[in-house]
């Protein structure tokens, strides 16, 4: 029936979203170009259909119960496969949108492709919506906000001073406040303001 | 979305911690702020009536008079961060302590429909002095921290309670606490949308008939 590849499009956006929400890795899956593929061609078929029965009727001038009710459910076939695409990739955006404000705008801001090592599950498109989207979030924040850190951490700051333990050996490391040097396992006591950026990266542990 | 879908519908537990420690509380400072005017008469050890710093916040006038021994309200993130350097000393608010908690229990159990009035920040407020302020409490943590986790207990009950009332139209939750709403808020905003919607479709329906 027309319609079923777009439920199991949805049902595969379905499990993205529940994939992210757990465990929270800032991973797509696969972009699922066969089906999307085979739901335009469906769509394809449909809009002939829909053409040869425009045709039929005009022939018939548009007396056809029959043929009027056949092209109102084609139509209808194409509008449904229409909002499984657009739900789908609404989804996705969201990622990348949620992926661009946690990860792109930090310290060094060019990690586009460093950060995104699954970018060879985004389709071409998305890829360029990505990197549209990070310029787009640079530009906010080199506009009239350059004061805030809008792309920082969103809890609350409690402690002005905190212990951070240095997971990864990182060598030196110049923040804006000093330079550290980062040797695996050490602690620091230092301003939580100038390490944020360390921890958001994986660098730094909080205690 | 730039908001992670955790904070979209609810505030998160440190986001209530952030805006209970704007409110003010009465605090014993260890020294003094104000600037001295004998001193500057006299232009011995402080020559000008000018102190030479300043504390910098968004309302300083009490923290820029506070004198040793003397209670002066300051806002509670303040206050904790002197507290942590032992520079004053926390005068426990007037509820918290074990008789005032112990008429909130016994208010609580007699009345079985309706809330105490407890500040609105009454847990966070508790749980912050309890940890970083524990020795400037009139009675001893323990006993206190017994108290309110009764309070809570009982609290909590009541809050199961009236969710058998949840309906389409309206909730009343007189003397609920920030953190008490804010846990229950993704649930009964989510059946109330619920309810509402069934409710409409029905009304709705209803004319036609």
């Amino acid at each position: 029936m027309y319609g079923d590849l777009g439920s199991k499009l949805v049902l595969e956006a379905k499990r993205a979203q529940q994939l992210n929400r757990s465990s929270g890795a800032e991973q797509l899956p696969m972009f699922q170009d066969e089906l999307i593929r085979n739901i335009i061609k469906e769509v394809g078929q449909l809009s002939k259909s829909a053409e040869y029965l425009t045709a039929q009727q005009e022939e018939t001038g548009f007396q056809d119960k029959v043929a009027r009710c056949q092209y109102f459910v084609t139509l209808l076939c194409i509008e449904r496969n229409k909002r499984c695409l657009l739900a789908y990739q609404k989804l996705r955006s969201d990622a990348l949108d949620t992926f661009t404000w946690n990860r792109n705008g930090i310290d060094p801001i060019s990690s586009l492709n460093a950060a995104h090592q699954g970018s060879a599950n985004l389709s071409h498109h998305e890829q360029e919506y990505l990197k549209e989207y990070a310029q787009l979030v640079t530009d906010m924040k080199s506009g009239d906000y350059t004061d805030i850190d809008l792309s920082g951490s969103l809890t609350p700051p409690s402690d002005v001073f905190i212990d951070v333990r240095v997971l990864k050996d990182a060598g030196e490391i110049q923040t804006e406040y000093g330079v550290f040097n980062l040797i695996k396992d050490s602690q620091f006591f230092v301003r939580q303001a100038d390490v944020e950026r360390l921890i958001q990266q994986g660098y730094l542990q909080k205690l | 979305m730039s908001l992670p879908w955790k904070l979209r519908e609810t505030f998160s537990p440190e986001e209530i911690q952030f805006m209970v420690e704007n409110e003010p509380i009465k605090i014993f400072p260890r020294f003094t702020t104000k600037p001295s005017v004998r001193g500057a008469a006299r232009g011995g050890s402080a020559p000008s009536a000018q102190p030479r710093w300043k504390l910098l916040t968004a309302n300083d006038t009490p923290l820029n008079n506070l004198v040793a021994i003397q209670t002066t309200q300051v806002a509670l993130w303040i206050a904790l961060l002197l507290k942590q350097q032992g520079k004053c000393s926390i005068v426990a608010p007037e509820w918290l302590r074990l008789a005032q908690l112990q008429k909130h229990i016994d208010y609580e159990l007699k009345n079985t429909e309706r809330f105490s009035d407890l500040p609105w920040n009454w847990l966070v407020v508790a749980q912050l002095l309890f940890s970083k302020a524990a020795d400037d409490l009139h009675d001893p943590v323990h006993l206190l921290r017994g108290k309110v986790q009764d309070l809570r207990e009982i609290r909590l009950g009541k809050i199961g309670q009236g969710l058998k009332h949840l309906n389409e139209s309206h909730l009343q939750l007189d003397n609920l606490s920030l953190l008490e709403i804010n846990e229950l808020r993704p649930f009964v905003l989510g059946v109330m949308n619920k309810l509402k919607q069934v409710h409409g479709s029905v009304s709705e329906d209803q004319p036609d008939e």
